[in-house]
């Protein structure tokens, strides 16, 4: 999951790289359809799919963890009441 | 578990500039590659025997035998003199010879076509003005680079003009660029989408007329019987004033090279061009300087075409402006004279 996550990361960066550049190219000559283009509107929807894609694995990551980190505390206040039931002999 | 070493920072993000640089490699490939499609016309607005049907409807036979109380109506009555079919300017198209003088480049004159060509001048800018008239609208050609419809498809204005033998021409709007813009040409729709842009079109009866973009209805168009479009912007004149705005972004509206054609009235329009992004010589023109440029030669109608390195205006085979780095190929021009279209 990790070096699923970390593909999609690079992915993002790198079409979120492209778009700049193509609305700075758009800026400067509008009439080319840098960003209205059949190849813009493809590179569009993948980057949209990639960052969904990367969002719900990170959603997913998240909440593995978070389901992780309670399951541990659950464990840890068990083992805290069963340290508590157990009375050690009072010392003489 | 033994996690491998991650890559140095430097290394990523060079991975990452390699992938975008890909990426745009790509788009470019695919933006610019010429495509194979289909060159021939969607439609067929203004066909080209339009003049010998008119002359036919312009006057009709009657097959009936007269009577005679309407053969004395007709007697009495005057011939008529037979209405101008429409793309027809015979009746406006000056017979004088055009004058040579100051600030004159040159001129040319047959029985179809009038053309003055003269060079003018504001503080800092150096522009080109070709001033048209023509017989029948059929005089007002466009062609396309490597004489077909395409995308991707480029070639130097002025190669283009010296193969069609064209009197005078201008820069298009480069429609080649873009495949979201409608391209009506020599009566023939090409190209049905409407894009983004303002839209100016020439239609059969010599009127020319740009539009807002949210303006412009193509069925219309079509309908009043289009024969020229062009799809760059923005509209130079809005109701006979300087607009208010412009449809495009802050970068074009800026001092730059231009080119631009002007419409006084049917048969008779301009072509401008204006030289710019060469200090000492010419700074070009901001959308407002042209505006009222346009304004200030006549003109009712104006648009801008194609501009920066792109504009270029040649008459008799020779480049009159100065085009910033000598010009670049584009997908079409606008000419008179010469051959015909294809």
């Amino acid at each position: 999951m990790r070096k699923l996550r970390s593909a999609l990361s690079h992915i993002a960066i790198i079409f979120s790289g492209v778009f700049i550049t193509l609305v700075i190219l758009n800026f400067y000559n509008p009439s080319m359809g840098f960003l209205t283009s059949t190849v813009s509107v493809v590179y569009i929807l993948l980057y949209c799919l990639t960052v969904i894609a990367l969002g719900v694995a990170t959603v997913a990551d998240n909440r593995r963890y978070a389901r992780h980190m309670h399951q541990r505390a659950e464990e840890a206040a068990r083992w805290k009441k069963i340290g508590s039931n157990y009375q050690r002999p009072p010392q003489k | 578990m033994l996690h491998k070493k991650p890559l140095p920072v430097l290394l990523v993000i060079l991975l990452d500039l390699l992938g975008i640089g890909a990426m745009l490699g790509i788009f470019a490939l695919v933006l610019f590659m010429p495509q194979s499609g289909s060159s021939q016309p969607l439609q067929n607005i203004v066909s080209s025997n339009s003049s010998a049907s008119a002359e036919e409807t312009s006057a009709p036979e009657s097959l009936e035998t007269p009577s005679p109380a309407a053969s004395a109506e007709a007697a009495a009555t005057p011939e008529p003199t037979p209405t101008p079919e429409p793309g027809d300017f015979s009746a406006t198209f000056p017979t004088d010879e055009p004058a040579e003088g100051d600030g004159i480049f040159g001129s040319y004159m047959d029985e179809n076509l009038r053309v003055v060509v003269s060079e003018k001048h504001t503080d800092d800018a150096t522009y080109y003005v070709a001033d048209v008239w023509i017989r029948n609208i059929r005089e007002f050609k466009t062609a396309f680079a490597k004489g077909k419809f395409g995308r991707g498809l480029y070639e130097m204005p002025s190669d283009l003009a010296i193969g069609k033998s064209a009197v005078v021409a201008i820069s298009g709007d480069t429609y080649g660029s873009n495949s979201q813009s409608v391209v009506i040409r020599n009566g023939n729709l090409y190209r049905d989408t409407v894009g983004t842009e303002d839209v100016c079109i020439l239609y059969a009866d010599g009127v020319m007329e740009s539009y807002y973009a949210s303006d412009f209805n193509l069925d219309a168009a079509v309908a009043r019987g289009a024969f020229q479009s062009w799809a760059f912007g923005p509209k130079l004149i809005d109701g006979g004033q300087v607009p208010a705005s412009y449809n495009t972004t802050d970068v074009i509206k800026n001092h730059n090279p231009r080119s631009a054609i002007g419409y006084y009235a049917p048969g008779h329009y301009c072509l401008v061009v204006v030289d710019g992004r060469q200090s000492g010589y010419s700074r070009g023109m901001t959308l407002d300087e042209l505006s009222q440029a346009m304004i200030d030669l006549g003109c009712v109608d104006a648009y801008n075409l194609d501009g920066g390195q792109s504009a270029m205006l040649i008459f008799q085979d020779q480049v009159v402006n100065q085009p910033y780095k000598g010009g670049r190929a584009i997908s079409d021009i606008i000419y008179f004279g010469g051959s015909d279209p294809e």
